[in-house]
């Protein structure tokens, strides 16, 4: 008797398991709804948050450019703690816009992932240093604090580290930098990482001379390393060639539109631009100015966007092999293909970036 | 005699548990090692424990200086955060009514995720040692605040109605039963609260650092190579039984009435 009175009535549990039921079935409706039925679906992870970097492909998206190609792509941020090959590998998305670096320690796990296309054509990594922290060229590293942005964005440092004759580990202390540049302006590490598109201007735009600083270009030392390919799983080449050919053309498109239309590009971004930081609009113009300059680079500039540059790729396995312990063997004709460039490539006409570029 | 028979049952009792927890410890081991074998897991994924073995010799120097600069970290926000809350306590608990709201006001902080602040007291107490040790000590002091007053405004009435018909002073009251008697307490926070600080301590560390364990698991796992992050766990494993053990014989030796 007791007990039954004690146990809720069966209307309050009821109620409670439809609510549950609600709640489940909504998030899990959520996840795969599908609202254009026709087009091709593909998932574009992108290396980091949105922002001038990705221009490219947000203007084609925001441009139509992917729909002309009768692909519905969706195109996802990145942020702290997502790797792109990560979520890559667990296929969480279909292709990745990825550091070379980042790569090449999973695939010499034994990772069977792609190039099918390379965005920037040479490394954006800076290291930079107050002049007052005594570091005035490579050889004043040792015993320094060194800051690196940990999850696959060190191999450059590192690289730039082991090509003095140190032992990153043992000789110099690796601090994990922050997204901005204070600890470097607060004197709390003596070199910091700086992306010449992003962090390399925040000390600059805080009114810092640009004097006061010893910089670092990782390609001219050395240890620089191809960013933001394009990067795929096999098994999702082979199956979909003709998908990544449609999508590398409304890419090629939607960057060649980015670079010629810097302005208009980034107010197509669809960001919400703040007051005074990296998602200012200021900024971002300044990041795309830089950004169009390592895409229209080298050779992409007579052959095309996205060219795949055989000698930098070597370079880059090499640096990775010779200075990264983490990096192992690794095959470099398994580790490209030039095959969707070169039919994504036919019939595009690129604009003259001569004017924008300055 | 009888104590003696007592003792033996005791320590029988002590090694068949150790006999048991080895057994499962080995089997997960097992198991971990032949589910890696044959499903052909991706080796950026999951290793198994036989290629973490060699690594956690190999590169002890490393694991050993970056453990022991998070435990530095760890060791001086714990005792920091307990400390202060106890002397608070002390302080406080005398007057009823303030304790009373200290205690809810507590319980609701305690009830906050504390370590989703790590995040951003980066900026403010800066991502060097002491600003680790700060927010470690924060999540410690709350859980030990909650529990001394608590147990320093709950003693039993009869008890401290003997000590004033010895007309002992609040100071003698004090020191002879309203601490004593919360000892208990304190220490079995002590306890929880190395967990807290050594988890806190390693989090804190991914969102910046200057080195430390935390910091390096977040290095190698950019870079693949599991068996050091591996290594690096089991390396905070075995320094954090270390603590908890030891916090565990300091209970025992001196609040030897409780068992």
């Amino acid at each position: 008797m007791e007990n039954s009175e004690k146990s809720p009535p069966f209307i309050v549990v009821a109620i409670l398991v439809a609510l549950l039921a609600i709640g489940i079935g909504y998030f899990y409706l959520n996840q795969n709804k599908d609202e254009s039925g026709e087009r091709d679906k593909i998932t574009l992870q992108l290396k980091w948050v949105e922002q001038a970097q990705f221009a490219g492909f947000l203007v084609a998206d925001a441009k139509g450019f992917y729909e002309d190609e009768n692909i519905d792509i969706e195109i996802k941020p990145g942020g702290v703690g997502i790797n792109p090959v990560d979520v890559l590998i667990t296929d969480e998305a279909d292709i990745a816009v990825a550091w070379t670096g980042n790569v090449l320690p999973a695939i010499s796990n034994g990772e069977d992932l792609v190039n099918i296309g390379q965005g920037m054509q040479r490394s954006a990594m800076r290291m930079m240093a107050k002049k007052s922290s005594g570091v005035s060229s490579p050889a004043d590293l040792a015993g320094k604090k060194i800051g690196t942005w940990p999850g696959g964005n060190e191999l450059e440092p590192y690289a730039f580290i082991e090509k003095q004759g140190l032992d990153k580990d043992r000789d110099v202390t690796l601090v994990s930098q922050g997204f901005d540049m204070n600890q470097l302006l607060n004197d709390e590490i003596d070199l910091a990482s700086a992306m010449i598109y992003n962090e390399y201007w925040l000390p600059l735009e805080a009114g810092y001379p640009e004097s006061d600083f010893t910089v670092f270009d990782m390609e001219e030392e050395g240890a620089g390393m191809l960013q933001d390919g394009l990067f795929v799983r096999r098994k999702f080449l082979e199956d979909n060639e003709d998908l990544l050919v449609r999508f590398l053309k409304a890419s090629m498109k939607g960057w060649d539109y980015a670079i010629a239309h810097q302005e208009e590009a980034v107010d197509l971004m669809g960001i919400d631009f703040a007051e005074n930081d990296v998602t200012a609009r200021d900024h971002q113009m300044l990041s795309m100015k830089e950004v169009a300059k390592l895409y229209a680079a080298d050779d992409a500039l007579e052959k095309g966007l996205f060219y795949i540059n055989k000698d930098k790729l070597d370079q880059t396995v090499e640096i990775a092999q010779t200075y990264v312990d983490e990096v192992g063997e690794i095959d470099i004709d398994k580790i490209y293909t030039t095959t969707v460039w070169e039919k994504a490539v036919e019939g595009m006409e690129f604009a003259n970036y001569e004017e924008s570029l300055n | 005699m009888g104590i003696i028979t007592i003792k033996k049952l005791d320590n029988h009792q002590t090694l068949k548990t150790l006999i048991i927890s080895c057994s499962v410890f080995s089997f997960i081991i097992l198991v971990w090692e032949l589910a890696v074998y044959f499903t052909n897991a991706s080796r950026i994924v999951i290793v198994p424990p036989s290629e973490i073995y060699p690594v956690i010799f190999k590169n002890q120097d490393i694991l050993l200086k970056e453990l022991i600069f998070t435990f530095e970290e760890v060791l001086a926000g714990w005792s920091t955060g307990s400390l202060i809350a106890i002397v608070l306590a002390i302080f406080i608990h005398p007057f009823r009514r303030l304790s009373q709201i200290f205690i809810g006001v507590s319980v609701g902080i305690n009830a906050i995720p504390l370590i989703a602040l790590a995040a951003i007291l980066g900026g403010i107490v800066g991502t060097g040692q002491t600003g680790k040790a700060i927010i470690v000590a924060l999540l410690c002091f709350f859980p030990m605040f909650i529990s001394c007053l608590k147990s320093f405004t709950h003693i039993n009435l009869k008890e401290r109605n003997l000590l004033q018909t010895y007309s002992a002073s609040y100071f003698q009251q004090f020191t002879k039963l309203i601490f004593p008697s919360s000892l208990p307490l304190i220490l079995t926070t002590l306890k929880v609260n190395i967990i807290v600080a050594i988890f806190a301590g390693v989090v804190s560390e991914f969102f910046g650092a200057h080195g430390g364990i935390g910091n390096l698991i977040l290095a190698k796992k950019g870079l693949y190579d599991l068996p050091m992050v591996w290594a690096a766990i089991f390396y905070i494993i075995v320094a954090g039984s270390i603590c908890y053990f030891s916090v565990e014989l300091a209970y025992k030796l001196m609040v030897p009435w409780r068992k």
